[in-house]
């Protein structure tokens, strides 16, 4: 193997995953201050200006705290669940394209971690694993709440990767071809996903809302109703970890979704910028620029609607899933199929 | 390359080992994930990545989610088991599993015989398939051709499998209904 | 080659000890899903000599769809099983009907 190649893979791998934690950390604070600002209150402001350092002092804070392993946990299953949660987390940033390529010193690096011919089937997979820390970490804290808690987490994931599949499959019709890398390349400019696919779309992210268990469906940790879900009997850092891992979910999620929907680093005017004899690295950064635009909306839009949107019954949620989630999402893949065979290809 | 192969194998069947001896059946659950997942990495050594990617789709993404949800309905043990923690550990032989381990052992011995009796360096049909550059080289783009086969040669068995799982669902779904009628 | 049909034997091997050992329906499902996995290795293996038709690919595609199906219903019926009978342990459940 390449060794050239390996060290660049690690140093992007590092970088995507620093930045991938560093957006998630100051996620926490920009939900803190946009609540505040939804409530017309301050938000978070004692620590550094604006509350800067505030995700920091959280952090301090978790793992400075007592961690409390209950007598009646199974404790294998109790320290797995976290570490699954975050794990699963983490691995879909892979093969998200965050940009073009860009030439170092006559080398062309791609600034896509693998471009593996399956990405979609890849990210569909992870999703699927995602709900794993979470039931893992609810049954095994053996308390009631956990367990409820856990079976919702299960049966809403089940019921709303379903129609996550379809509105995909719909998307797969359009573009024909699995590899994230080649979905992006073909909705070069202003030739986005989006105009081919808006019902898709909106399926998309309201089942992403669903996988990520954000509110309107965050039943999974509905306080109201099961104290603190899954993670009521979790203390210190792996309560944070959980925690933790939503954010990167939530960052992930608006991730794919650029990609798949909004053109990832595909931004108007990408190609008369080229003629105009702007360099290809130049273009390659303001790529990365745009696709980091497009995820922090996508990540504002996820805590705009946490602070206005109010929680869904257990069984609005699983009607919906079930009776207009899934027919729509069928209906979008007939409507599909008939216009690209109207329109002959 | 084959370290890894090896690796993955190992973990494979020690978390089988598990399962069949855990008397723990929250962790043997979740050693059945593991061999799963592993399974998954051996069909990429098998150069099947979309049959891997289906594993881990449907196979760990679903049927250990179903199991787990099961195991949360149906055991009362599960919680005592639970509790008691550690001190459940696998217990390797027992009388009454002699049968099976024979069993396991004899078949074990059979299957290992004949792979082991085959020459699989001279095998005709596998000289056939090298020379008419039938193999699988793992340069090629697979998923493309697998679509194109199931829509094409294999529509048949693709569209029984498309009502078989239509009848498998109603069926679950009358078997689970809640009984009003009685 | 036969590195993946010995790895195939062997979980199928354990896949038999697990079916006819255990005392847990759950358990016994898996062990049938093991000799199941064991098989798809097996086609999958042999699949690497068909780069045409994916004969053993497409096979084994369908395969886990099938296993998927299995499960869903023998755990519906594993449920009720359960509800009637308050055990899930196969050699208690003696009854034919109720």
């Amino acid at each position: 193997m390449d060794i050239a190649l390996l060290i660049e893979k690690v140093i992007l791998i590092s970088v995507v995953l620093g930045i991938s934690l560093v957006t998630a950390m100051y996620t926490t604070l920009a939900e803190r201050k946009i609540a505040g600002f939804l409530q017309d209150r301050y938000g978070p402001n004692r620590a550094g200006p604006f509350g800067i350092l505030q995700p920091l002092a959280d952090g301090v804070k978790l793992f400075t705290k007592e961690e409390i392993i209950p007598r009646e946990a199974n404790r294998f299953l109790f320290v797995l669940g976290p570490s699954l949660a975050m794990l699963m987390a983490c691995v879909g940033t892979a093969v998200i394209p965050w940009g073009e390529e860009l030439e170092i010193g006559g080398r062309t690096v791609s600034l896509q971690i693998a471009d593996v011919n399956i990405g979609i089937l890849y990210i569909f997979g992870v999703v699927a694993l995602g709900v794993y820390g979470i039931m893992i970490g609810g049954w095994a804290s053996n308390n009631k709440y956990s367990l409820l808690s856990a079976i919702r987490a299960a049966s809403q994931n089940i019921s709303y990767e379903i129609s996550l599949g379809l509105s995909l499959i719909a998307l797969l019709m359009v573009t024909g071809t699995l590899s994230l890398g080649e979905i992006v390349e073909q909705q070069r400019g202003f030739n986005w996903n989006i105009w081919y696919q808006p019902l898709g779309f909106i399926l998309f992210l309201t089942c992403s809302f669903a996988e990520t268990n954000r509110n309107p469906f965050d039943l999974v940790e509905c306080e109201t109703e099961l104290v603190g879900g899954y993670h009521t009997e979790y203390s210190s850092m792996k309560l944070g970890f959980f925690l933790f891992a939503e954010y990167i979910n939530i960052f992930v999620a608006s991730a794919v979704m650029s990609t798949l929907y909004f053109g990832g680093y595909n931004f108007p005017g990408m190609d008369a910028l080229a003629q105009a004899g702007v360099s290809q690295n130049w273009i390659t950064l303001i790529g990365v620029g745009a696709m980091f635009v497009k995820v922090l909306l996508f990540i504002f839009f996820f805590i705009w609607v946490r602070w206005t949107v109010p929680r869904f019954r257990y069984d609005q949620l699983m009607k919906l899933g079930w009776n207009i989630m899934i027919p729509l999402a069928i209906a979008n893949i007939v409507i599909t199929g008939v216009v690209i065979w109207l329109t002959g290809n | 390359m084959t370290a890894i192969f090896y690796i993955l194998a190992g973990i494979m069947l020690a978390a089988a080992c598990y399962v069949a001896v855990s008397r723990d059946i929250a962790r043997a659950v979740f050693c059945f994930f593991g061999v799963l997942f592993a399974m998954a990495g051996l069909y990429i050594f098998a150069l099947a990545d979309f049959v891997a990617v289906t594993q881990i789709l449907v196979y760990a993404g679903g049927v250990v989610v179903l199991m787990i949800f099961a195991l949360m309905l149906t055991d009362k043990q599960l919680l005592e088991n639970i509790r008691r923690g550690e001190s459940s550990g696998p217990r390797l032989f027992r009388a009454r599993a002699l049968p099976s381990i024979l069993l396991a052992l004899a078949v074990f011995a059979v299957l290992l015989q004949v792979i082991t009796a085959v020459d699989w360096g001279n095998m005709a049909w596998r000289h056939e398939a090298v020379a008419a550059g039938n193999r699988i080289t793992g340069h090629e783009n697979m998923v493309e051709n697998v679509g194109v086969n199931l829509m094409t040669r294999y529509l048949l068995p693709f569209e029984v499998i498309s009502v078989f799982l239509l009848a498998a669902l109603i069926g679950a779904a009358y078997l689970a209904r809640g009984r009003t009628n009685n | 080659m036969s590195h993946f049909l010995i790895v195939g034997a062997a979980l199928f091997s354990i896949g038999l000890y697990t079916v006819f050992s255990r005392k847990n329906a759950i358990l016994v499902l898996i062990g049938i899903e093991f000799m199941l996995n064991a098989a798809i290795l097996n086609l999958v293996a042999f699949g690497r000599y068909d780069r045409i038709d994916n004969e053993g690919q497409v096979f084994a595609i369908f395969a886990i769809v099938l296993a998927a199906a299995t499960v869903a219903v023998a755990l519906a019926i594993i449920i009720n099983v359960y509800k009637q009978y308050k055990t899930i342990d196969p050699d208690k459940i003696k009854d034919m009907k109720y």
